[in-house]
């Protein structure tokens, strides 16, 4: 029978920083602070992270520290965005490293709360881009930090609220298609406020999400669309959180991760027989742990990172 | 990475790759050093205008890029009237429209397009609703294109009077007909079909023909007739299931009287075990869909009569052998 094949995935993710021959790996610079996150928690949940070299790790995160904004860019001199800064963050928080922003935390809080705009809602960053990711990012970001306040959580989750759909889902703004993905970041956020129970339609929502498991036990992210890897976890972890992590056939989902694997270079891709990427590799991985399979670290369905790692984040509401 | 074919480097391939790449690596990365660089320096003109085009040209994920060609185009706009804002920003729609046929899934380029948006007051609404729907000719489901056109209906509708708003939401209603018709599997359109119908129930006036709110019966029973005739095309495609059990939902079903909400779920209840007995002569099995369907309005008709009857456990029992990935949700289900 097919296993989790860790050695060759995690020397897959160290040769991702020696691609630099290859300019696709120049392409995405763009994206190198999620990447990193990526690959630095998939490593994590395979208890390899020392494979990365904490030190020059974090000089890079430093490098992408944004003065003007106060927030992280994805690749330095790269402007602030609340989805690298949310990578960033994660990453010195797995890494037990926050430390080195003391000097910075001001400003960085500044610059996420900053993002919050009269409905409650988050712009990614100054530019007006408006998605439920965003509020998600936010209250990640806020809650490693240990700065959340019921000023910037209640209007966010009144937000997240009025996302919900006639199907029980959740989209990207209010009025928006249902998308497992967004469905997550809702969750999140709600699950982060601590206010999971304000969600109507329950069973709607859970019927909807156990229906993403297709006949070859993939998941895919709307009704009539193609299984993908990366759904085994934005529909693995709302279910998690909804505690119906057995509404879908675990055993199947593990089966269909297992066989998107490149078994000569490492990876895992969004389905079978496709080019491997980190972010695949991440996400099937937490989908496999989210189940307990393949004796992996155990994932917290709420922050996509160990449980381990997030015990030690204070939770809101703060006594 | 999604939807490419997985292709290994054969040795010599690996080599050539290297030194094509070479050459264009060098190329890329000076001119993003430069962009960089002159962005750091605030530096706003043509020139450097044109630089981020070129940039943007080969990769259009550089959000940072974007970012600096909006601070060139503010720092012009400062010097603009609303007529020459307007002509900037119809190249900008243009040069997005470009990119966007390439890249159809950036969310960079389709926030470029709003925010452009946000800063003409001479927007050609019908040219942007003529670009929404050749893109949804080329994707009927691009969650994207979706989205656009709802910020530009509500655009639009920032701008009109409460009776033009109806009548955009009720052209709006009848895309979605159109959608559907073309192709009844179309969820995006039953999304936002079951929004606009909310809407146009919440806001149309006493006199309204369709969505009067006395009327959520007769609008209810045509409904279903459209989706029964889905449902007999394709008994297969989960959309119109799901656009079916929220028809029949708590939504319609609190604000008819109990006899009409009684006589619409039994005749759907009716119409799809008739369905259902057909799939099972035509290929020996029960069709799920039906059944699922099924054990909603069994309990949606309890819910109405108040009377129990064994057979929701039944039909649970059915799903429980014919669809094994979701037991436990049908376990749950059990009365």
């Amino acid at each position: 029978m097919t296993s989790l094949d860790k050695s060759k995935h995690v020397a897959y993710i160290k040769s991702l920083d020696d691609q630099k021959q290859f300019l696709e790996y120049w392409l995405s610079e763009h994206l190198r602070m999620n990447g990193i996150y990526w690959g630095a928690c998939a490593l994590f949940l395979m208890r390899a992270e020392h494979e990365f070299d904490k030190k020059t790790l974090v000089e890079f995160i430093l490098n992408c520290y944004d003065t003007t904004y106060g927030g992280f860019g994805a690749f330095p001199k790269h402007d602030s965005h609340i989805l690298s800064t949310l990578s960033a963050l994660q990453l010195l928080k797995m890494y037990d490293a926050l430390d080195v922003i003391n000097d910075k935390k001001s400003q960085i809080l500044q610059f996420i709360k900053g993002l919050q705009l009269p409905d409650g809602s988050f712009q990614g960053d100054r530019f007006g881009e408006v998605d439920t990711r965003f509020v998600y990012t936010a209250i990640q970001s806020l809650s490693i930090l240990e700065s959340l306040s019921p000023d910037v959580v209640d209007p966010a989750v009144d937000f997240i609220l009025r996302c919900q759909n006639f199907d029980g889902g959740f989209g990207l703004v209010p009025g928006s298609e249902s998308h497992s993905a967004q469905i997550f970041t809702c969750l999140g956020t709600l699950a982060i406020a601590g206010q999971v129970d304000k969600i109507k339609d329950r069973e709607a929502l859970e019927w909807w999400l156990s229906e993403r498991q297709v006949e070859n036990g993939g998941l895919n992210g709307r009704p009539e669309k193609l299984p993908d890897v990366c759904y085994s976890w934005w529909v693995m972890s709302s279910l998690s959180i909804l505690g119906r992590l057995d509404y879908i056939n675990g055993d199947k989902l593990r089966e269909f991760i297992l066989q998107c694997q490149d078994f000569e270079e490492g990876g895992i891709s969004d389905r079978p027989g496709n080019q491997v990427d980190v972010y695949h590799t991440l996400f099937g991985i937490a989908g496999l742990s989210l189940l307990g399979y393949e004796d992996l670290v155990p994932v917290d369905p709420v922050y996509c990172m160990p449980y381990h790692v997030t015990n030690s984040i204070k939770k809101y509401p703060y006594n | 990475m999604h939807g490419v074919k997985r292709t290994r480097l054969t040795k010599d391939t690996r080599l050539q790759k290297i030194k094509k790449d070479a050459v264009r690596i060098t190329r890329y990365r000076s001119l993003t050093d430069r962009v960089l660089a002159n962005k750091q320096n605030h530096v706003y003109n043509d020139k450097t205008l044109a630089q981020t085009e070129q940039l943007l040209d080969i990769n259009p994920e550089l959000y940072t890029v974007w970012n600096y060609r909006r601070d060139i185009l503010l720092e012009r706009f400062k010097t603009c009237d609303s007529d020459a804002i307007h002509d900037i920003i119809k190249n900008e729609l243009a040069l997005s429209v470009e990119y966007l046929r390439r890249f159809p899934k950036c969310y960079w380029i389709w926030n470029h397009r709003k925010w452009c948006l946000e800063y003409d007051s001479l927007t050609n609404w019908d040219a942007e609703m003529a670009m929404i729907d050749t893109f949804l000719k080329a994707d009927s489901r691009n969650y994207h294109v979706w989205q656009y056109r709802r910020y530009v209906v509500d655009r639009m509708k920032l701008g009109q009077t409460s009776q033009e708003q109806l009548d955009t939401d009720l052209q709006e209603f009848n895309y979605t007909t159109k959608m559907i018709n073309r192709d009844i599997s179309n969820y995006s359109a039953l999304h936002n079909r079951s929004r606009l119908v909310k809407m146009l129930f919440e806001n149309s006036p006493e006199s309204a023909t369709v969505f009067h709110t006395k009327n959520k019966y007769e609008f209810l029973v045509q409904e279903l007739q459209m989706v029964k005739t889905a449902f007999y095309t394709d008994p297969d495609d989960s959309s119109v299931w799901i656009y079916l059990k929220w028809l029949l939902g708590d939504y319609f079903i609190d604000s008819i009287s109990k006899e009409q909400a009684h006589q619409v779920v039994e005749t759907a209840i009716a119409d799809i075990n008739e369905l259902n007995e057909l799939e099972l002569e035509d290929n020996g099995v029960d069709n799920q869909w039906c059944l699922k369907s099924l054990v909603f309005l069994e309990q949606q008709l309890r819910k109405i009569t108040g009377v129990i009857t064994g057979q929701k456990n039944a039909i649970l029992k059915k799903l429980i052998e014919q669809d094994p990935m979701r037991i436990k949700r049908y376990e749950n289900s059990m009365d």
